[in-house]
């Protein structure tokens, strides 16, 4: 299948998005607001939106989007109320913040680790198809969702840098990032177990073509070096950094992961060719 | 209760393509789509030792249609005799149907009603009139059968008896159309 | 019995639309009177639904075509005749064809340099009246037999015959042929044989119990043959292909024999050899209906002897001409056929067709003997004479399926599984071929091979089996075009002197020796003979065949040919040798091109005429090539769905039109006419199979015939009618052949039912099947089928193996295309983009050559570019490339729209041998494949998008443009910038 560029965005931004909420229901948690989590928010519903705007590139006919709640079984329909959930969520969550409604706050940040969690599930699980094996696992949600915790926390990370959060923040952040970058590579490597072990194997969707094949450069270098392995040493680097060298580990980090989540997307659309590929 | 399938006697199909013609003709398909077509199974085996069969393919209007499931404006439904069609006017183009479709048979055409989803109607036009999809009346092996599955007396519900019978691969969508064939080895697992 | 269009089936085809007219053709007055066909009316449309047949292959399946407001909208199938309402892609892409934007709609003439495309055009008037001049100046100043002429295969026989009678009339002789680099030979060989043409038709699929299948797909024309084939499949019968591919046929078929190309003959000497020698010989059928039991006055070392079959008359002076002895094993005597049927020769009236005795007796139980003592001879007055059933046996003997096997290269235990079901099922098997076995040059000799296999099979003329005679089925034949008004004595002055020296006026006459190789009959071994060829002659017409031709264009031996009128055939792709047919083409001083289409010879054209399409004109139809009953007896109606566009006219008009500005005799006075005389056909004819008038038969739609054995309640060969039965030497079309032409109502002497006594007419045979033919030793092929290698294969050209190391073949046909037509059709192009080649996976995999590559396939002569395409189907050793492909969407300056790039026929020399009968030359050889780095020839179409260029226009673009400077070809190249 040729890679859908709209819709490959759109799960990336989300997921950055989604983990950014997460990053900031974790603050809120703990009972300390992260530094800059306005900007934060912002940043995640703008990201949200832009996602979604991209993601109708992708349809034929936009302006008949409404009828999308004509199936609301369906994975698209169920991601879309996701998506207004959540950006309901972080608007009331940054007006809070804005208004300093802190106890508000503190209730939205726990929606907000609840709606961060479930989006890039939701939004993934929509790929869940038995008739392209590669994508027909929960790893393939699971690691929508360990890569949006990876972005969205190495980004608010990054955004909370710049901003000057103080040392014992940044030291969490830090963890928070590092945590985000490991969930990210733990995922995107359970997802690619489930490509060598998902059912009706052909050499279209096989292992091989990723360890060996025509996507070799692209997984080892893209999902494998940029994806997995760079976050998780800048990460772990970034843990007893200055603020500036912190900012530029996880800037770097995020850096890396949108690269690597991208790659690994590529792939995704790759080998997710149908059981009987007949005419098209 | 009325089951309308299409049923296809392997044995009798000689790998024209009047079928992949004829549809263009009765449903105004635009250069580039198909709403079906006919791949040459082998030769299998080592030259002289071989077997070969067409494999006439479009949707197959699955008993569990899992395009019906994905879309999400309910433009592709299901009729009540099994028929599997795309209702151009709720078709927002989100593709989801032609990802979840196992068999590669649904078409996003840019070519004539932009931005929505093609497929095989079974002519559902020609059939709500009484008659056979234009593959059926027209295909020179007479290899291609229409009707009730659910009448014995049917000429599906004959060959179908008559002889094996194959299905595509099955993920859960159950397809509809059955593949008859007694003279050659079914290859489960047929690729374009 | 005449199939009449059942309202059921025509109401289903005319589905649910509202028809106000259901038919219209020009002349047509309202023919197709329905109760219903004026209610309804509910919409402005004017909607018509009118049938008709297919032309797009040699099939002729009944169709019928929506028209909507004087345009072509939908194809569909006529479910109440032969094809059953089925129809291939070919027949729905027909609105393709007509409204195609390579159309040529006006006259043309050239403007620019041969080839440079570049058109004017000119009213029909300019056009003829500059034709006349051309062509008379030519004729006037160099002789009329410097003016070729030239139509395609399967446009239809009528139009044939209008080209035919026009040219020979003026005196042309040269042609490049129709027919006999594929078809002719089996054609003529079996009217020279036993006078019908029944080794492609008429075959009783309907009733047997084994299909011989040699060399045939299943979907290449008439796919309809397929369902009598799956019947007798279901029924039990088992189906033998012998082919060199592993084709649509082979797998079905029940046994596969997968024949080295070109070894045809070893195969069939092992049957003959296998069918003599077993108890189920048609012994009964050789003494009674053949020459076997004939002597023959062979023709010893020192040139003693005649060579022919023993007459009286060179037995003893003062001997019947017309008595062919034998020995009667009954009465110990010597008794003598009566082949005096037109009581010339004192033996004709009740002793025609008789043995009689030295008295001249007949002696009714007579048993003539096939062979003499121990086949060694028998004296007689003096001199010992064999059978040329003695000869036969002889011949064919070494011939053992362990021989077979090593020529063909293939199992015993296949060939001997072949015969054994072939011969179990024999008196009730049949044999139908295709052409490819006809891709060589000894095309003649394939046929009588397989004539004298039927025949000691005991499978003519029985239930299941090959049958002779095909009449009575309609009307007359096509052949009466010519041969009504040269009965009437209408034949012009040129033209008999044309045949009157025709020696000197073919192009053919230097084409009498050549070296072929043999195979000795004792030893198997191959050897160099000199052959002699009779001057190849086709469909009667002396002195033409691609080759020769080409030739005397070119090169100018053994003359130059200076004029050449041509109609819808294209050479360049489809006759061997492309290159020097472009040399020949620009040599001419003035070449007229009759055509629906731009092509690449029409763009050396001097003026194009445009032909009007199949479908919009009148013409009684019927299948060609290779079918049974009921098809082999139907005709049917092809009529116009429209006028033709612009001002395309129909081929036949365009002859009958041109004849008067030549001055030409035509006879008819137009189309109509003849067609009137064919669909009446003779008195004698069935009423009920007999239309008053062409009208009378638009109206019927069709007309079928019943079979032969129906009617006499006997096998045809029972009936003393099995001979051949021409008598316009050399040639073999123009008398009252055995079919079509009711000859079972006109044997001389016969009494019909209303008193009239039929009177004698030109035509001589002795009414016997020729297994040892005298007319083929006539011909140059020798009287018994020789095995002749190919002259270039790997046995014959060990030479050129180290650099040609694999056996190349071209005579698959693809379902999408009908020789070289389809190319412009987007419909047929996305079925099947490419030229493909086909190369076993191994042999790919050691050339370093993938699926889809673009390769070299290169021959001695040139080479060509195709796709590959990897498949089992075919042998490792062996490489199929298709034929007649070229690339419309290229420019003419583009290499003639691309006519060389993947035209195969470029890869084949035209320097002989030739089959020494019907001039058939080689289409196969040894070549080598490898990848070719520049991928596919430029410019041509690539995806389906690319297609696009070739859709139909509009109504309103067609109107919009008159063609004043040419046709505005459609070139991926324009469709770029």
């Amino acid at each position: 299948m040729s890679v859908q560029w709209p819709l490959l965005l759109f799960s990336v931004l989300l997921g950055t998005s989604s983990g950014m909420l997460v990053y900031l229901g974790i603050h809120e948690a703990r009972g300390r607001r992260a530094t800059a989590s306005f900007m934060i928010a912002l940043t995640a519903l703008v990201l949200l939106g832009v996602g979604g705007i991209a993601s109708t590139f992708h349809l034929g006919h936009p302006e008949r989007a409404l009828h999308i709640m004509g199936n609301m079984g369906s994975g698209l329909s169920r991601e879309l109320i996701g998506v207004g959930v959540t950006a309901v969520v972080t608007l009331a969550y940054a007006v809070c913040v804005r208004m300093s409604y802190a106890s508000a706050a503190k209730g939205l940040g726990f929606c907000a680790i609840v709606v961060g969690a479930v989006l890039p599930v939701i939004a993934g699980s929509s790929f869940m198809m038995a008739a392209r094996p590669t994508w027909d696992s929960a790893t393939l949600p699971l690691m929508y969702l360990g890569g949006g915790l990876g972005l969205g926390f190495t980004l608010a990370a990054a955004i909370a840098c710049a901003k000057g959060a103080e040392a014992a923040e940044r030291a969490f952040a830090a963890k928070l990032a590092l945590a985000g970058a490991a969930a990210a590579a733990v995922t995107a490597l359970i997802w690619v177990a489930w490509v060598a072990l998902a059912p009706y194997p052909d050499a279209s969707r096989s292992i091989m073509r990723l360890a060996a094949g025509d996507l070799a450069a692209l997984f080892w270098i893209g999902a494998v070096a940029l994806g997995v392995v760079a976050p998780c040493v800048l990460c772990w680097m970034a843990r007893r950094a200055d603020a500036k060298r912190m900012l530029a580990y996880v800037s770097g980090a995020f850096v890396c992961l949108l690269a690597g989540s991208v790659a690994l997307r590529v792939i995704m659309y790759a080998v997710a060719t149908s059981v009987q590929q007949l005419i098209y | 209760m009325t089951r309308n399938i299409m049923a296809i006697d392997l044995d009798s199909c000689i790998g024209c393509h009047s079928c992949a013609v004829v549809c263009k003709q009765e449903n105004n398909v635009g250069l580039g789509t198909f709403y079906n077509k006919v791949l040459t199974i082998g030769p299998t085996g080592t030259y002289p030792d071989l077997e070969m069969y067409y494999l006439p393919v479009a949707c197959q209007h699955c008993d569990n249609p899992q395009c019906v499931d994905v879309c999400p404006t309910g433009a592709s439904y299901q009729r009540e005799d099994g028929i599997v069609l795309v209702d151009h006017s709720k078709c927002i183009g989100c593709q989801y149907c032609v990802m979840a479709c196992p068999y590669g048979v649904r078409t996003y055409d840019e070519s004539r009603d932009k931005g929505v989803i093609e497929k095989c109607t079974l002519c559902a036009h020609l059939v709500d009139a009484g008659e056979v999809p234009a593959c059926v009346r027209h295909c020179p092996g007479q290899a291609r059968f229409f009707g009730d599955l659910d009448d014995p007396d049917s000429d599906v519900s004959k060959l179908v008896t008559a002889k094996a019978n194959h299905k595509l691969t099955d993920v859960g969508n159950h397809p509809g159309v059955v593949f008859c064939m007694d003279n050659c080895t079914w290859i489960g697992d047929e690729q374009a | 019995m005449a199939l009449r269009l059942s309202r059921r089936g025509f109401l289903k085809a005319a589905g649910g639309i509202a028809a106000s007219t259901l038919l219209v053709g020009t002349g047509a007055a309202g023919a197709f009177a329905d109760e219903d066909a004026t209610q309804n009316d509910a919409s402005d449309d004017d909607i018509k639904v009118i049938p008709s047949a297919c032309r797009q292959c040699y099939g002729r399946c009944a169709l019928f075509g929506t028209v909507k407001n004087g345009r072509l909208t939908k194809i569909e199938g006529n479910p109440d005749l032969f094809s059953e309402g089925t129809l291939c892609g070919r027949a729905f892409a027909i609105p393709q064809e007509l409204y195609n934007p390579t159309r040529v709609r006006y006259p043309q003439r050239r403007v620019g340099e041969k080839g440079s495309g570049q058109w004017k055009r000119i009213t029909w008037e300019e056009a003829y009246q500059e034709a006349a001049d051309k062509f008379t100046e030519i004729g006037e100043k160099h002789g009329w037999h410097t003016i070729a002429h030239q139509y395609g295969t399967g446009r239809d026989m009528l139009q044939f015959q209008a080209i035919n009678k026009l040219w020979l009339e003026l005196g042309s002789t040269a042609t490049f042929g129709v027919g006999n680099l594929c078809w002719v030979g089996s054609y003529f060989t079996s009217q020279r044989i036993y006078g019908d043409e029944t080794q492609y038709t008429g075959w009783d699929g309907n009733n047997t119990d084994c299909i011989l299948i040699w060399c045939r797909q299943e979907r290449s024309r008439g796919y309809y043959d397929w369902l009598t084939v799956k019947r007798a499949q279901q029924r039990g019968a088992k189906v033998i292909c012998v082919d060199p591919r592993f084709t649509c046929t082979a797998a079905k078929a029940d046994i596969w024999l997968p024949i080295r190309p070109g070894s045809d003959m070893a195969l069939v000497l092992a049957f003959i050899n296998e069918i003599i020698h077993s108890d189920k010989c048609a012994l009964d059928f050789a003494r009674q209906y053949t020459n076997a039991p004939f002597f023959i006055d062979e023709k010893d070392e020192s040139g003693n002897g005649t060579g022919y079959q023993l007459r009286q008359s060179i037995m003893r002076e003062g001997g019947n001409v017309e008595l062919y002895p034998a020995w009667d094993e009954a009465h110990g005597q010597l008794i003598y056929w009566s082949g005096d049927w037109q009581d010339k020769n004192g033996v004709g009236g009740e002793r025609a067709f008789k043995w009689l005795d030295e008295a001249g007796n007949i002696v009714e139980d007579a048993v003539p003997a096939l062979t003499t003592p121990d086949g060694q001879g028998r004296e007689i007055e003096g001199k010992v004479y064999r059978t040329a059933w003695d000869l036969l046996v002889e011949h064919v003997t070494p011939w053992t399926i362990e021989r077979a096997a090593e020529f063909c290269e293939l199992d015993e235990g296949k060939i001997r599984e072949a015969v054994s079901a072939y011969l179990d099922a024999s008196p009730h098997a049949c044999f139908t071929r295709g052409q490819k076995v006809e891709f060589s040059i000894n095309t003649s000799g394939i046929s009588q091979a397989f004539t004298i296999m039927i025949a000691l099979a005991g499978n003519f003329d029985t239930k299941g089996g090959n049958n002779i005679g095909r009449e009575p089925a309609t009307g007359y034949d096509s052949f009466m075009f010519d041969v009504v008004p040269n009965q009437q004595g209408r034949m012009g002055q040129r033209r008999k002197q044309t045949a009157m020296n025709i020696k000197k006026l073919s192009v053919c006459q230097n084409t009498g020796y050549q070296t072929i190789l043999q195979a000795d009959d004792a030893t198997g071994e191959l050897r160099e003979v000199t052959q002699n060829s009779g001057g190849q002659v086709i469909y009667g017409q002396q002195g033409g065949f691609g080759a020769a031709t080409t030739k005397a264009m070119a090169k100018g031996d053994p003359f130059q040919i200076y004029g050449y009128w041509q109609q819808t055939s294209e050479p360049i792709l489809s006759i061997e040798g492309g290159k020097e047919i472009i040399e020949g083409f620009k040599n001419l001083e003035f070449f007229v091109n009759v055509d629906i289409f731009m092509t690449p010879s029409g763009e050396l054209a001097d003026i194009i005429l445009p032909a009007a399409h199949p479908n919009e004109v009148d013409r009684v139809e019927w299948a060609h090539s290779g079918h049974g009953y009921p098809t082999s007896h139907t005709y049917l109606i092809r009529q116009p769905f429209h006028a033709p566009l612009g001002e395309a006219k129909d081929d036949m008009d365009i002859c009958f039109e041109f004849a008067k500005y030549m001055d030409v005799d035509m006879y008819w006075k137009d189309k109509y006419e003849f067609f009137d005389y064919m669909v009446k056909g003779p008195a004698t004819l069935p009423p009920q199979l007999s239309c008053a008038s062409f009208e009378d038969f638009r109206e019927r739609i069709s007309v079928t015939g019943v079979q032969m054995t129906d009617v006499k309640g006997a096998p045809k060969y029972e009936t003393g009618f099995m001979r051949k039965t021409s008598d316009f030497r050399p040639g073999f079309n123009t008398m009252y052949r055995g079919n079509k032409m009711g000859s079972v109502y006109r044997f001389p002497g016969t009494t019909l039912p209303d008193g009239t006594k039929i009177p004698a007419h030109p035509q001589s045979d002795n009414g016997k099947m020729e297994l040892w033919s005298e007319d083929l030793l006539l011909y140059g092929n020798g009287p018994l089928p020789m095995y002749i290698e190919p002259p270039i294969t790997k046995r014959s050209r060990a030479d050129l193996l180290d650099e040609y190391p694999f056996t190349l073949i071209t005579g698959g046909r693809s379902h999408a295309f009908f020789h070289t037509e389809y190319r412009n059709s987007p419909w047929m192009r996305e079925v099947h983009m490419f030229p493909t080649m086909d190369i076993n996976p191994t042999t790919a995999a050691e050339l370093g050559i993938k699926q889809d590559d673009w390769c070299w396939i290169e021959t001695y002569v040139d080479r060509i570019r195709q796709r590959a395409n990897l498949t089992e189907a075919i042998s490792p050793d062996t490489i199929h490339v298709e034929h007649d492909w070229w690339f419309p969407e290229r420019e003419a300056t583009d290499d003639l729209h691309g006519a060389l790039d993947s035209n195969c026929n470029v890869l084949f020399e035209n320097n002989g041998p030739y089959d020494p009968a019907v001039g058939t030359d080689n289409f196969g050889g040894l070549c080598k494949v490898y990848k070719a780095e520049e991928g596919a020839p430029d410019n041509i179409c690539l995806t389906s998008d690319d297609l696009k260029i070739f859709l139909p226009l509009s109504a309103e673009d067609i109107a919009a443009d008159e063609q004043g400077d040419g046709v505005k070809m459609p070139t991926v190249k324009g469709a770029k910038q």
